[in-house]
């Protein structure tokens, strides 16, 4: 959407910033790890070997085997993947739900906005975490429910900050030239308010993507995440820590895990709103 | 004759940009005597208030660079003053009105007070009952009708025109020997307007102080000035008397730019149009800076950039063909 | 037939006035019974300082706006007709120029899909023909065919307001609102822009509506011109008549106050309008110009004064034509206070 100078000048200003750089960094090789899981780990996720249950760290298991002796580099590996595909499933629902009702009640105001924004206030005024976990306890505990859950639960952000955006938007002269050529209501949001009021949902989106991972994992740790054996880093991290005192290495892993990824996200996202939105004029 | 209470001499400044260095002023020399209100009139990007910026040494480094050029205030360096000596000389020695009056009072604070603060930044012992004289009086002075009441006020419960009033009463507090007037009336509508510069007017001839009138307003430097320096793409075209300079203009910019006006005293046709556009800051041609929108251009005019040139007394401009013959 | 012709046109808009809590509720006349007409190939000058109107009246001509009451009759028919797809021939014959060319086009689109799009709505043109038929508003307005896939902010300001004509030119419109077209923009580029919008309406035989608060630009753009205060039209005539003869105290206090681009002996002190223009929110009763008009008497502050015809097509609103006319050339105004 963004058009060549600008998205070049974005990307260029991002390249500059080093903090940027590296949470892009981090999050290109989560993707890697993510996307190429199978090739990479070195071993089945859900292999178990009890003779090596809690085998320290070595040539061979560079983070150590977990209480079922699964190699637990393999499973964060794994993890990555499912880490992701939650991430990117309840974030695209946040997002197109969002939008869409943002932009409807932003652009259109009056009591349609009222009516939506009263909605969202609802879902906002539950603790967040909270709201998931009705919905996965309503639901029961999978991997859609759980995407669908932290999906609903974001809901709201995106909702508030596509209704600022479009409505400092909605004033300026070319949405009013628009009406004036005979441009029709769904078509003036389509080519006209909503890319200009793209930038702060793009950071948002980046930004989503580390709490969601939070709330995942949170949502894992309390057992209505993803269900054992399948490798998750909430669920990993909530299995380990019966064993923190004996072995404390198995819940370090998946815990720096999920701080690197979410710190990745957050780094590129602060990144992304200082190149989108420079107070410096050129 | 008195020597200049102002005097900028080859001020060259350069702002340094993610896309490039601007070069925003190229070797700019003026001077304003006491009691004299010079006009710097330009259009956009022409430099005009990069140059008051300098004056008051607002220009925020970096990005700005002051590559070199002195700037002489009664006597003393702007330039290599310390930031102390300047923030005692801002307000005290000199003061500046800005173009939009809304943004630049504070709206959480009274009118009266921020008059108040102004001359306690300089006397910071003045007694409480001597200072509500001296803005009452200031009130007064800039035609603010009901001071009494009006100190008391908000910005937000004044309108354009008695908001420019406080701005100027407080520039007014300390006395300045110099005005900077930055584009005063332009956010005001022409009837406020007028009022404004009669009291900017009135207010000089009584204190007796200069002013530096920035304007892209050839009607308000011609009614205000009684010097005009034209600026064109960060360098000086013209200087010289207010009625030379509209009646006798010589730089093909000034001819353009004044015939460009629609008049409200005769009939125009068309309008005289100088062609093409603005040289780009950073990347400027070699020669004269006006020279690719100039029906005059000489073959000089490519090779060397022209310099400043008396071509009567008190009347100089920068242009190979009324210098070169 | 005039081309737009509205009659007592009125908008109202509610506002709240006062402190956080419990402010009053008021109704702003941003337009109080304006009636003007427009004929082919006639610049309407409507001048005004801020709170006159003047924008206001613009919109609602064009529908943008809904007026609160009043009639506006558009190629004969009342705008409230052009409904279903005549709503379209109504977008399509009445365009619009914004002041502001950097907030006037879509910073994501570029050239072509921005003038474009009217094409392709009122289905003008199509596939390949779009481009050309672009191409050449662009050539009209006097832009390089070469530059229709830039994006607006790799223009200028005056080559950004050229496409902003040509985006109102596409639909090949009867009548084009110019609203402070040349305002945002600087001397020079303003002359290059009047002498275009000059030579379009001599080759479409264009209606304009131009409004400005820069009496001179009035004065060369138009052939008739209409002075507004407060929401309220005080005097309309031709060009000619209106500059040179004003009837009304504002009009001739307003064209003493401009400053003038030429040195005179004259003190602009002499000349001055007292007062701050009231708030749209409580005009005067009577003239609402009485506040500020050095010759206002008893029957000024009370009576609304009658929009009359004083001299064949000079019309203007004042208690006092006639009477004031010969001290016109003393008793200087006061400085403002």
């Amino acid at each position: 959407m963004a058009d060549r100078s600008q998205g070049s000048l974005v990307a260029r200003r991002i390249l500059r910033n080093p903090i940027a750089v590296a949470g892009l960094a981090i999050i290109l090789g989560y993707l890697f790890i993510a996307a190429f899981a199978p090739h990479i780990a070195p071993f089945d996720p859900t292999a178990q070997d009890l003779s090596r249950s809690f085998a320290p760290i070595s040539a061979g298991n560079p983070m150590g085997c977990d209480e079922f002796g699964r190699d637990i580099l393999s499973r964060i590996i794994f993890g990555a993947r499912t880490s992701l595909i939650i991430q990117f499933f309840s974030v695209c629902i946040a997002l197109v739900i969002g939008v869409f009702l943002g932009a409807l009640g932003g652009y259109f105001g009056g009591r349609l906005d009222e009516a939506i924004m009263r909605v969202m206030d609802v879902l906002l005024a539950f603790p967040g975490i909270l709201l998931a976990l009705a919905i996965v306890a309503m639901l029961g505990p999978d991997l859609r429910n759980l995407i669908i859950a932290i999906g609903v639960y974001s809901i709201p952000q995106f909702a508030r900050i596509t209704r600022g955006s479009v409505i400092s938007v909605r004033q300026n002269d070319y949405v009013t030239a628009a009406r004036a050529i005979g441009e029709n209501q769904s078509s003036i949001i389509l080519r006209y308010v909503l890319p200009n009021a793209i930038s702060p949902i793009i950071i948002q989106t980046t930004l989503r993507m580390a709490t969601v991972l939070l709330t995942a994992a949170g949502l894992g740790f309390l057992g209505l995440g993803v269900q054992p054996p399948e490798p998750e880093w909430g669920t990993m991290l909530s299995n380990a820590r019966m064993y923190l005192r004996s072995a404390p290495m198995v819940a370090v892993f998946p815990g720096l895990s999920i701080m690197l990824v979410v710190l990745g996200f957050n780094f590129f996202g602060d990144g992304l709103q200082d190149a989108l939105n420079p107070r410096l004029k050129e | 004759m008195t020597p200049p209470l102002l005097s900028v001499s080859n001020l060259t400044v350069h702002f340094h940009t993610e896309a490039g260095v601007v070069r925003a002023l190229e070797d700019i020399s003026f001077s304003i005597a006491p009691g004299e209100i010079l006009g710097l009139v330009g259009e956009t990007g022409c430099g005009k208030s990069v140059t008051a910026s300098c004056v008051m040494r607002l220009i925020p480094t970096p990005p700005g660079r002051i590559v070199s050029g002195e700037i002489l205030f009664d006597g003393r360096d702007i330039l290599s003053m310390s930031d102390e000596e300047v923030r005692l000389m801002r307000g005290r020695d000199m003061a500046m009105i800005f173009q939009d009056p809304m943004s630049s009072l504070n709206p959480v604070f009274t009118t009266g007070f921020q008059v108040g603060e102004a001359i306690v930044t300089h006397e910071p012992s003045i007694a409480r009952e001597p200072l509500r004289a001296r803005v009452l009086d200031l009130f007064r002075k800039v035609n603010i009708a009901d001071p009494e009441t009006s100190v008391n006020r908000y910005p937000h419960m004044m309108s354009g025109g008695m908001k420019q009033r406080v701005m100027i009463a407080m520039a007014l507090s300390c006395g300045p020997k110099l005005l900077i007037a930055d584009e005063p009336t332009t956010a005001l509508d022409v009837s406020i307007q007028a009022q404004i510069l009669t009291l900017i007017r009135r207010l000089q001839r009584e204190e007796g102080s200069s002013v530096l009138l920035i304007s892209h307003d050839l009607g308000v430097i011609a009614s205000m000035a009684d010097r005009v320096t034209v600026m064109y793409a960060g360098s000086i075209a013209e200087t010289a008397r207010v009625r030379d300079l509209f009646d006798d203009p010589q730089h093909p910019y000034t001819r353009g730019l004044l015939g460009a006006i629609p008049r409200l005293d005769r009939d125009q046709g068309r309008l005289a149009v100088i062609p093409g556009t603005l040289p780009n800051l950073m990347n400027l041609p070699q020669g004269c800076k006006f020279r690719e929108r100039c029906a005059e251009a000489l073959p000089v005019c490519a090779e060397k950039r022209p310099a400043l040139a008396e071509i009567r007394p008190g009347h100089e401009a920068a242009c190979h063909a009324r210098t070169g013959r | 037939m005039p081309v737009l012709d509205a009659e007592n046109l009125v908008k109202l808009y509610p506002v709240r006035t006062g402190g956080l809590f419990g402010g009053r509720k008021a109704l702003l006349r941003a337009v109080d019974g304006v009636t003007l007409s427009i004929e082919r190939g006639e610049t309407l000058g409507l001048v005004g300082e801020s709170g006159s109107g003047k924008s206001t009246v613009g919109m609602l001509c064009l529908g943008l706006l809904e007026k609160t009451s009043g009639t506006i009759r558009f190629l004969d028919r009342p705008i409230e007709d052009y409904t279903g797809d005549d709503a379209r021939i109504f977008r399509r014959k009445a365009q619009i120029v914004f002041q502001n060319p950097f907030a006037s086009l879509n910073p994501r689109m570029i050239i072509r899909d921005i003038i474009g799009r009217v094409l392709e709505i009122h289905g003008l043109a199509h596939g390949r023909d779009i481009g050309a038929r672009v191409g050449a508003l662009m050539r009209e307005v006097g832009l390089r065919e070469d530059q229709m896939t830039r994006y607006p902010h790799e223009f200028s300001g005056g080559q950004r307001q050229r496409i902003a004509i040509a985006r109102a030119l596409a639909s090949d419109p009867e009548l084009v609102v110019l609203d402070e077209p040349t305002s945002a923009l600087d001397v020079s580029v303003q002359a290059q822009i009047l002498n275009l919008l000059q030579d379009i309406q001599a080759a479409r035989g264009l209606a304009y509506l131009f409004i400005s608060h820069n009496l001179a630009v009035i004065r060369h753009a138009s052939t008739r011109a209409a002075v507004m205060y407060l929401g309220r039209l005080v005097e309309t005539a031709r060009k000619e008549a209106i500059f040179a003869r004003p009837l009304h105290p504002y009009t001739q206090a307003l064209l003493s106050s401009v400053p003038k681009p030429f040195v005179t002996d004259e003190r602009m002190e002499k000349k001055i309008i007292a007062g701050d223009i009231p708030s749209p929110l409580t005009p005067p009763p009577g003239c609402r110009f009485h506040t500020r008009c050095r010759y206002s008497e008893d029957r000024c502050t009370k009576e609304e004064p009658q929009w009359r015809e004083v001299e064949p097509g000079h019309f203007a609103a004042c208690h006092r034509i006639g009477e004031i006319e010969e001290s016109r050339t003393t008793n200087p105004y006061p400085e403002g206070g």
